[in-house]
């Protein structure tokens, strides 16, 4: 007797429980709709990975300029050596003014 | 209050009076008080904790009233009993009970008056059950007839300042995005800018470059100038010694004159 009255009581609560579930599945999509026109309506995703992606394409930029900049490093490095070389002529550049004096003597 | 408390609440003796087809089961606690069963009621010798049946004997774990609502219903509707009746309240035992026949005849007959005991009213459950708000189910229990219960509960609820309030949230992330996009803006203009700076100062560097090279170039002719100076003048001094050399060895007739270096 109480299999029998089991069954039927859970019959009757299966319904109720369904009605409810979809009742709650209703209001929970209401709600999920509100929020994605909150947040469709203000194109903030958009408008986000816009600049995002404009940002990463300057990554080339970017690598550009380090480039660049180890090349002027280079060149630095080279105009050292020229300046020195140019010193030690001009110093050679005297020392050659005397000789001829004294080939002339 | 009457029909929530009324079937589920029942004193043992005529429990066991009105259903001799209930098995003879030991008085336990129910699932719904584990805690508070160890107290001894105040009056007469009942069974700790709730008035609420035991543990039935088959295995409706969630439904512990099963016996009750289809055994003995109320009213009219079984379905509205049983809604009422599947919350398990834990502790109702001071409330009034009554005896109900099995055959719905509406006629209540009360073998004994319930006791209220000296402390219903400072009962601390009772008082806590006082205090509920008066609220209605979530659905309406009308199984059968579909009730246009939306509007009812829409009524309710004003949507203006919901709306506003929507509309300021939504006004608010696209403000937060566009500064957001405006300062990645002009960052990435100030990138291109510092590129194209740099680019100029590396062509600049690079053509000092150059010039200076062919200065270098035009300079290291003055070196070797200068090495062929002093080859000049070691050679001219070998020369000078080599001629006074030959002149001492020829004869004192036929020696030249001492040479003398003269700029003209």
């Amino acid at each position: 007797m109480t299999s029998a009255s089991s069954t039927s009581a859970r019959s009757l609560f299966a319904d109720s429980k369904m009605r409810l579930a979809e009742r709650v599945q209703v209001n929970v999509n209401y709600v999920a709709s509100l929020v994605r026109q909150i947040v469709r309506g203000s194109k903030s995703n958009e408008i986000l990975m816009h600049s995002a992606r404009n940002f990463a394409l300057q990554e080339h930029t970017i690598e550009n300029t380090e480039a660049n900049l180890k090349k002027l490093q280079t060149l630095c490095n080279n105009l050292g050596q020229q300046q020195d070389h140019l010193i030690r002529t001009c110093q050679q550049i005297e020392e050659v003014k005397e000789q001829v004096q004294a080939m002339q003597r | 209050m009457g029909s929530e408390q009324s079937a589920s609440q029942s004193r043992p003796v005529s429990f066991e009076e009105s259903n001799p087809r209930q098995l003879n089961f030991r008085r336990q606690h129910t699932i719904a008080n584990p805690g508070g069963g160890n107290a001894e009621p105040p009056y007469d010798g009942e069974r700790p904790g709730s008035t609420s049946p035991g543990p039935s004997v088959c295995s409706d774990i969630d439904l512990p009233y099963i016996s009750y609502t289809v055994n003995r219903p109320i009213g009219d509707s079984p379905k509205l009993t049983n809604k009422q009746q599947s919350k398990p309240k834990s502790s109702q035992r001071k409330l009034q009970s009554k005896n109900v026949k099995k055959t719905p005849a509406h006629n209540i007959v009360v073998v004994k008056p319930a006791l209220s005991g000296p402390n219903t009213d400072r009962d601390p459950d009772i008082l806590r059950l006082q205090a509920i708000p008066m609220f209605l189910p979530i659905m309406r229990a009308t199984l059968n007839l579909p009730a246009a219960r939306d509007p009812e509960v829409l009524e309710r609820l004003d949507p203006v300042p919901m709306q506003r309030m929507c509309s300021r949230y939504q006004n608010h992330m696209y403000t937060c995005a566009n500064l957001v996009a405006t300062e990645q803006n002009i960052l990435t203009q100030k990138i291109r800018e510092i590129d194209l700076d740099v680019a100029k100062m590396v062509a600049v560097a690079s053509d000092r470059l150059k010039n200076f090279s062919k200065h270098q170039d035009k300079l290291k002719k003055v070196q070797e100038l200068s090495h062929q100076l002093n080859k000049c003048h070691i050679l001219l001094n070998h020369t000078l010694e080599s001629m006074e050399l030959l002149n001492n060895y020829l004869d004192i007739e036929d020696r030249l004159e001492p040479f003398v270096w003269t700029t003209g």
